[in-house]
């Protein structure tokens, strides 16, 4: 399923505006690049030995603000798709030269405004932010090494623990590559599942926008409601993270499903109140208004995937390949403005809970697992999607590939927040819903 | 509008520490305590060696494997021990250096802030800077980058401090490795979870000041 080719085969790849740059795994001395189609759900995996990228020719040319952009004619791969950089880990392509009257900060990694230890090179003029670069790889802890050699059911306990808040998406998308045909039963557990985790992180991004606009009030009713859905976990699902719910083959236990959904049904009534008395501030509002904007041309380029695309106008979900789906009320929800406001309103759970808690088909709810060869796995986490490649020899893992939606998604908020002045970069940060964790694996 | 909500919701914190947690706030499994059957054959199947005689509650990773080898889930989350003790019982500050976690353990700790469990009535606080800080709290399992970091905070820090490790990573390396926080710097008080759950963590903060 890998297929070799050369490197102008990669440049032709990489200037045709339908495939989007969603992978690139080192495998041996040589490169895996994917390359996915969003509209059709088609996904390449090319291999070519490492391109020759003149890293320090890239940087102020290509991410700059949209329309001070230009391409020379002989672009190569790293200046024609500036998300590579990040896809390859290093983050020093996108540092730019600090000129003498700039004042240079370097933002974490132990600092309290992120709650995670992750690091930010802002170049800014005043309070008005000139360039922003992350500065990635503290809490790497080198999975997709650990994960080779293991079987595939000890490797779905480091799958689930490489970014805690989304575990069931990263064991969905691990599981999927692994199994066939698993029981219905399962598979719709599994999504009733994957939906709670979006809410409950919803939830909090919406609480720490809240927090960072000081209302402090509405923040702590979004609190308490999120240890609302946690303490459903706990109950029907035994855990808070819904870890341990899922095995290569299905789904560890059953779940009752007429009394969680009438507690779904009541939280989010009371999401509903919250959010409309929230948006009456109008203090609130203005913050997120036209702060940090994406427009589409920007989505493309950076290759951007999840929250931030879909605010902006560009509706990439990985749900919508899934079979599963057809027939359900699931729709791609899309908004137009592409500011941290559109990313705060543009997301939508309940109704897919509804319908798979009321229709949950009698099956059993495991299945045997016998897994070899080149294998991929896609889920929606919350942030974005994720997508798990693997190398499988009688049941061992041979080789792994992780992509987590974050590696892609903070080049885009580097962007994003270009002339923004200081005090919003919270309120940018915040309404990606990226995590650090998931970012270094 | 506002004012009229918190007032229809009422009081909705918990009463612990004066009375034991109710069922409705601790729904979760909680550690493994082995009730039949030979414990030999449970200590195979545990994926970080936790089981040999009893089970170590600092290595278990909720799992729940040995569930099918007679180990039954008791739903009790107040797994702590603490070797120094803070010498004054009010106002404690705590700063958080998170060393490679996989951020369950700090969305628990955000949730220790909601009106359920209100950390600031018993006299908790969070800071942002280690000048002002009493504890420092140590979570995920320490990685090459962080352990600078981490040991440049501890300088900064002033006395009396003591370091808390909370968390299977941080107390005994969990599933990332073999070794916990104690290799790099002396732990004053260890939390058990994976991650720990809220009244987890406030049964192991109340113990490092007052007399329990």
């Amino acid at each position: 399923m890998i297929i070799e080719i050369t490197e102008s085969e990669l440049l032709s790849y990489a200037k045709n505006k339908k495939y989007s740059l969603t992978a690139c795994f080192p495998k041996k001395d040589k490169e895996v690049y994917v390359w996915t189609d969003y509209t059709s759900g088609s996904i390449e995996f090319v291999m070519t030995g490492s391109p020759d990228i003149d890293i320090n020719r890239t940087p102020s040319q290509t991410l700059g603000l949209s329309g001070q952009f230009a391409l020379p004619p002989e672009a190569n791969i790293g200046e024609i798709r500036p998300v590579l950089h990040a896809l390859s880990g290093n983050y020093n392509a996108y540092c730019k030269e600090c000129p003498d009257d700039v004042f240079k900060l370097h933002y974490g990694p132990v600092s309290s405004g992120l709650w995670e230890s992750g690091a930010f090179h802002i170049l800014s003029y005043g309070e008005r932010i000139l360039n922003v670069a992350p500065d990635l790889g503290y809490k790497h802890r080198a999975i997709e090494k650990k994960i080779c050699g293991m079987n595939v059911k000890d490797a779905l306990l480091l799958i689930e623990r490489l970014c805690g808040t989304f575990s069931v998406a990263y064991s969905n998308a691990f599981c999927s590559a692994v199994e066939e045909n698993i029981p219905e039963r399962a598979e719709a557990i599994r999504i009733i599942a994957l939906e709670l985790e979006r809410i409950y992180n919803h939830i909090h991004a919406i609480q720490r926008l809240a927090t960072a606009a000081s209302q402090s009030v509405a923040a702590s009713q979004f609190s308490a409601l999120e240890e609302d859905v946690l303490r459903l976990n706990a109950k029907f699902f035994r855990h808070r993270y819904l870890f341990g719910l899922n095995i290569p083959g299905g789904v560890r236990k059953d779940i009752n499903t007429k009394v969680l959904l009438g507690r779904i049904i009541d939280i989010k009534r009371e999401f509903d109140k919250l959010v409309e008395l929230l948006i009456t501030s109008t203090i609130f509002i203005d913050r997120l208004h036209n702060t940090a904007i994406l427009n589409v041309e920007d989505i493309i380029r950076l290759d951007t995937i999840g929250i931030p695309a879909r605010a902006s106008g560009v509706g990439k979900d990985v749900r919508s390949f899934n079979s599963i789906y057809t027939d359900t009320p699931f729709r791609v929800a899309v908004e137009e403005y592409g500011d941290a406001l559109s990313r705060m309103m543009v997301r939508n759970s309940v109704e897919i809970i509804k319908f798979f808690a009321e229709n949950l088909p009698q099956t059993e709810l495991k299945t045997d697992v016998d897994a070899s060869g080149f294998l991929y796995g896609r889920s929606e986490a919350p942030p974005g999607d994720i997508l798990t490649a693997l190398e499988v020899e009688n049941g061992i893992i041979k080789w792994a590939g992780i992509r987590p939606p974050s590696t892609i998604n903070y080049p885009a908020f580097a962007v994003a927040i270009e002339g923004n002045i200081f005090t919003d970069f919270s309120f940018g940060i915040e309404s990606f819903g990226l995590s650090f964790a998931d970012s270094d694996r | 509008m506002w004012v009229i909500k918190g007032l229809r919701k009422g009081i909705i914190t918990t009463k612990y520490p004066d009375e034991k947690p109710t069922k409705d706030e601790v729904p979760e499994i909680g550690v493994p305590v082995h009730r039949h059957g030979d414990i030999k054959a449970a200590s195979g199947v545990c994926p970080t060696d936790a089981i040999s005689e009893a089970l170590d509650f600092y290595k278990c990773i909720f799992c729940q494997r040995c569930e099918d080898y007679g180990f039954e889930m008791t739903g009790n989350v107040e797994i702590a021990e603490v070797n120094r003790k803070l010498p004054f019982s009010g106002s404690v500050h705590i700063f958080l250096v998170d060393a490679g976690s996989c951020n369950a353990c700090n969305r628990e700790l955000d949730m220790l802030t909601n009106p359920y469990y209100d950390l600031h009535r018993l006299g908790f606080f969070f800071t942002p800077t280690p000048r002002h800080a009493d504890i420092m709290f140590v979570i995920g399992k320490v990685t090459d980058r962080m352990v600078e970091p981490m040991l440049k905070a501890y300088e900064a820090m002033p006395e009396p401090k003591i370091v808390v490790a909370a968390g299977s990573c941080a107390t005994s390396g969990g599933i990332f490795g073999n070794e916990g926080v104690d290799r790099y710097i002396n732990v004053d008080a260890k939390i058990s979870g994976c991650p720990p759950s809220p009244i987890g963590l406030l049964y192991g903060l109340l113990k490092t000041y007052r007399r329990r």
